[in-house]
């Protein structure tokens, strides 16, 4: 204990030789500099002598999701806009973690904040009508893009969000006649791979699969189209091909934690439990607070009869996303194999308030319906 | 699908849009090189010929308003006159403007010759509605069948006189429950052992179509876009119901004092009590469409727990909701305890449940290999051993709930065919498909399916309800020299059905348990004699074990006959049955 005081009266007696704001240069050169526990450490110890600095919060915000620690980022994030609630820069970040966690009804707020603050903050608009789309706002969602569309016609990004939102709408002409523009505005390898992006993003997998296969003839070493030609495969269910896209991927780029963590997954439910390890262990590892490869590592360990090393997988997947079910229910299973039959019954119980939530929230209001009629 | 809820088809997203029902969005994996082993089991449709011409009226035939138009019925072979011949109860609905004259629930007589004579009218079961399930059982113990149906907005109770009447005794009996309520599964059962049939009712949803909305009206009911009748999700969920028999021709509503009505959540469809732990005692195993199912456990002082989720029969594997709608009984893996097969929707495999002992079902649908086949919205399921190789095969019917999709995707067509896999007796099971007979190829749309031997000849048959359209009436033809061996159990000291008896039949090497049942399939009910296929084995040991506790051995019993065992006397009878 005495040394430990000792330590932290010497790290004040630093820290107070050294300016808050020395430190806090320091932190943000290592952060450009990527060398991202030394500006951690920094920004920590700024943060411990003034707890409301903006800056710190905002830059520790980035470093997180820089290192794949989302829920962190969104912690400091949210901290930030206590202090600032109107900084577009944080509104802007946040959305985007949340984004990237596919989280968009958690995201669209964000984005409308910032637009309400800058209505011309392109790419806050366009993330917004990202949004809307997805939460199934999908007139709202295209009207702004058809805005941004007049003000950029060749803009790529605009024109690919545009044509995916058709798609989503069911009016294939529109999508089409959007998607001609992409290939005038983009080249035609760039477009056929943002044409299959946006098929694959409207579940239109054979379509995404007939463009993305004509990238490979145009361009194989076109970047990214293996992996999304892996997930369309595995969206198609055709695990062979599924798997050679993804084994494709990491032979190039062995580091690849999209293509570890889809291909562990698939090898997972594919029953070959042993083998996705591995790779879930390094998507894992690249993604510390991303719930799913803990999810499928938890169900292999399960599988192969490891089920105490299930469960702390499983306990941090529910950890890191509280509303799935899936994730309670093999947890409980794993406790139960376990003989923790307590536990077991609460994350089953968990389940059952989750299930029981989501068929509340589904259920016809009755009063909407008799006026309805 | 999000990336966020993983992988595309293989870890499904939350449901479509709408208030629909729970599919998964799987594709199926695909099938494997054919085994090239001969199936010498046929199975043709003889309805027409037997006299089955009469349609079963249930709902719009381009469109439905309303989903009690879409859910269909039950059906069932029972013995109501005590000849030794299966007779055929075929369930009806109705329509919402009216159905054609002459609709109604149909009683066939078996005439032993192939065909069987409608005596509906004579047996006193006329009767228009929108009808669900079906469990027979013997109640007052009285020696004669007894018939409980279910249906919206209102269930029915027909004693069976024992002159070829029956006579609805609902009100005597307590059955006539409060307001409109929708049964569905149904089954008797001796939850207690007292020798008496209790009887339990799973409800499905609750309709009120003054509320909710027809087809067309809410947008969101939609399948991929083409507007449909609204359900289940969005709809409120019932809760199931259980009577217990008082002994004296009436019933005592439970529900409350046994803990079943706390199981909320759930849409409850098919309904099956089997000893599944054999502990002695049944459980009760019920299919929920979107929701998860339910198994209630007896705690053997007057209540129930349900544990589904515990058991891991709630959900799939992956803790995801599934449209449970038939449920088949079986030793499919012949390891001397009961699988469960259960059905779902379109885009979704089967699911087919292995019993583990205390841990409960593993679910073994991918490495049996029936993820080969999501085509069909699925219904009535069977195991049953169709060639008599002495491995139970599976086997389930088809049919779409939405007339209007397939003018705008012709690739979900409303008649779809049956499914059939053969056991290979390895863990694995093989689809076929013309290989079954023409029977399984046809399309129809088609719910309820019962099994049984109706032309008494050595093997299993299927009766099948089509919507809109008479029934099937699959005859099987069986070549080869497989043998087999039926036991009909006659309870004595046990309720007169002898619900809840099993038999576990060792046969060269192997062993199989059957249990006699109430209600399987979707919403129907089985031929009460278990039928065993023997395989190239001339005698089998059997061990019977009685609900009253009685156990009984009996060893080298001949193949290729109908034994008939009595509680307490053993074996009273032996037919041959003749190769049709």
């Amino acid at each position: 204990m005495k040394s430990v005081a000792c330590l932290c009266f010497c790290a004040v007696v630093l820290l107070g030789a050294d300016s808050v704001k020395g430190v806090f240069d320091r932190a943000a050169r290592a952060l450009a500099a990527a060398d991202y526990p030394t500006a951690e450490r920094g920004f920590q110890a700024v943060l411990r002598q003034e707890p409301r600095n903006v800056a710190a919060l905002s830059n520790l915000g980035v470093l997180y999701s820089r290192t794949g620690r989302a829920d962190q980022a969104i912690t400091v994030y949210r901290r930030a806009l206590q202090v600032s609630p109107d900084d577009t820069a944080i509104l802007l970040n946040l959305g985007l973690v949340y984004l990237r966690q596919e989280d968009h009804a958690h995201a669209l707020p964000l984005f409308a904040r910032v637009v309400a603050i800058e209505p011309q903050h392109m790419q806050a608009r366009q993330l917004l009508a990202v949004c809307r789309a997805y939460t199934g706002h999908l007139e709202p969602a295209i009207r702004d893009l058809e805005a941004l569309h007049a003000g950029a016609p060749r803009d790529e990004n605009i024109l690919f969000l545009l044509g995916f939102v058709y798609l989503k709408n069911h009016d294939a002409e529109k999508a089409k006649a959007i998607f001609q523009q992409m290939f005038e505005a983009a080249g035609p390898v760039r477009a056929q791979f943002m044409l299959g992006k946006a098929y694959y993003e409207a579940a239109l997998f054979p379509q995404a699969e007939e463009n993305f296969l004509q990238v490979v003839q145009l361009d194989p070493g076109f970047p990214g189209v293996h992996l999304e030609l892996g997930k369309v495969y595995i969206s198609l269910r055709r695990t062979d091909d599924a798997i050679r896209e993804l084994e494709l991927v990491l032979k190039q780029n062995p580091g690849d934690a999209d293509a570890s963590y889809f291909l562990g997954g698939l090898l997972v439910q594919g029953g070959r439990f042993a083998d996705g390890i591995p790779y879930l262990e390094r998507a894992k590892t690249a993604k510390p607070d991303f719930w799913a490869p803990y999810f499928y590592l938890g169900k292999a360990k399960f599988r192969l009869d490891h089920p105490a090393e299930a469960v702390v997988l499983l306990q941090r997947a529910v950890k890191l996303s509280p509303d799935e079910a899936s994730a309670y229910y093999l947890l409980g299973r794993a406790l139960e194999a376990c003989g923790r039959a307590a536990e077991a019954h609460q994350a089953l119980n968990r389940v059952r308030e989750l299930r029981a939530g989501a068929l509340e929230a589904a259920t016809l209001d009755d009063g909407k319906v008799a006026g309805a009629r | 699908m999000t990336r966020r809820n993983i992988l595309g088809a293989l870890l499904a997203a939350a449901l479509p849009s709408g208030a629909q029902m729970a599919s998964r969005g799987v594709a199926p994996k695909a099938r494997g090189k054919p085994s090239g082993l001969p199936f010498n089991a046929s199975l043709s449709d003889v309805a027409a010929s037997a006299g089955l011409t009469a349609p079963v009226i249930y709902g719009g035939v381009a469109s439905n308003s309303y989903i009690v138009e879409a859910m269909g019925c039950g059906c069932a072979f029972l013995d109501y006159d005590n000849d030794g011949w299966l007779d055929i109860l075929v369930l009806t609905g109705t329509r919402w403007e009216g159905a054609p004259a002459g609709t109604t629930n149909r009683l066939y007589k078996n005439n032993r010759n192939g065909t069987f004579t409608d005596v509906t009218e004579k047996a006193g079961l006329t009767r228009l509605g929108w009808f669900s399930g079906v469990t027979v059982g013997d109640y007052n113990n009285d020696g004669f069948e007894d018939i409980f149906i279910t249906g919206w907005p209102e269930n029915i109770l027909y004693r069976n006189n024992g002159d070829g009447t029956f006579t609805d005794v609902t009100r005597q009996a307590g059955l006539q429950h409060e307001g409109n309520r929708w049964g569905a599964g149904c089954t008797f059962v001796d939850f207690d052992r007292d020798g008496n049939l209790d009887l339990f009712i799973s409800n499905y949803v609750k309709f009120d179509p003054k509320i909710v909305p027809a087809a067309g009206i809410n947008d969101t009911c939609n399948f991929k876009g083409v507007l449909i009748n609204c359900g289940p999700r969005g709809l409120h969920t019932e809760t199931p119901m259980l009577f217990r028999n008082n002994g004296n021709g009436a019933f005592t509503d439970i529900s409350v004092r046994s803990g079943v009505a706390k199981a909320v959540g759930s849409y409850g469809l098919t309904t099956v009590a089997a000893d599944f732990d054999n502990d002695g005692w049944p459980e009760i195993y019920v299919a929920c469409d979107s929701t998860p199912s339910q198994y209630f456990k007896y705690n053997k002082d007057g209540t129930f727990t349900e544990d589904a989720l515990e058991m891991g029969v709630a959900l799939n594997e992956d803790g995801q909701e599934q449209a449970g709608m038939g449920l088949g009984v079986g030793d499919f893996n012949l390891d001397g305890t009961l699988g469960i097969l259960k059905t779902h929707f379109v885009e979704d495999t089967a699911a087919l449940y292995a019993y583990r002992g205390k841990m409960g079902f593993e679910d073994v649908t991918t490495r049996s290999g029936l993820d080969v086949e999501t085509r069909f919205v699925s219904w009535g399921a069977s195991i049953l051993d169709l060639d008599n190789d002495g491995y139970p095969d599976l086997f389930w019917v088809t049919g779409s709930v939405y007339p209007e999709v397939e003018k705008k995707f012709p690739q979900y067509p409303h008649r779809t065919p049956r499914v059939l896999f053969r056991n290979l007796g390895n863990g694995k099971f093989e689809e076929l498909l013309e290989e079954g007979g023409p029977g399984v190829i046809a399309p129809h749309c088609s719910r309820g399916c019962a099994c049984g031997d109706f032309d008494n000849d050595g093997d299993l048959d299927l009766l099948i309800i089509n919507l809109n359209e008479p029934p099937s009436l699959l005859r099987n033809d069986i070549k080869g020299e497989n043998r087999w061996l039926k036991l009909k159990l006659n309870a004595t000291k046990s309720n007169r059905s002898a619900i809840g008896a099993r038999a576990l039949v060792r046969y060269g090497g192997r062993r199989q348990l059957q249990e006699v049942i109430a209600q399987a399939g979707f919403l129907s009910v089985n031929d009460r004699r278990l039928h065993f296929g023997l395989g190239a084995e001339r005698n089998a040991d059997v061990e019977v074990r009685w609900p009253s506790g009685i156990v009984q051995t009996f060893k080298a019993v001949g193949s290729n006959q109908l034994v008939t065992i009595d509680e307490t006397r053993g074996i009273v009878d032996s037919q041959a049955f003749p190769r049709a």
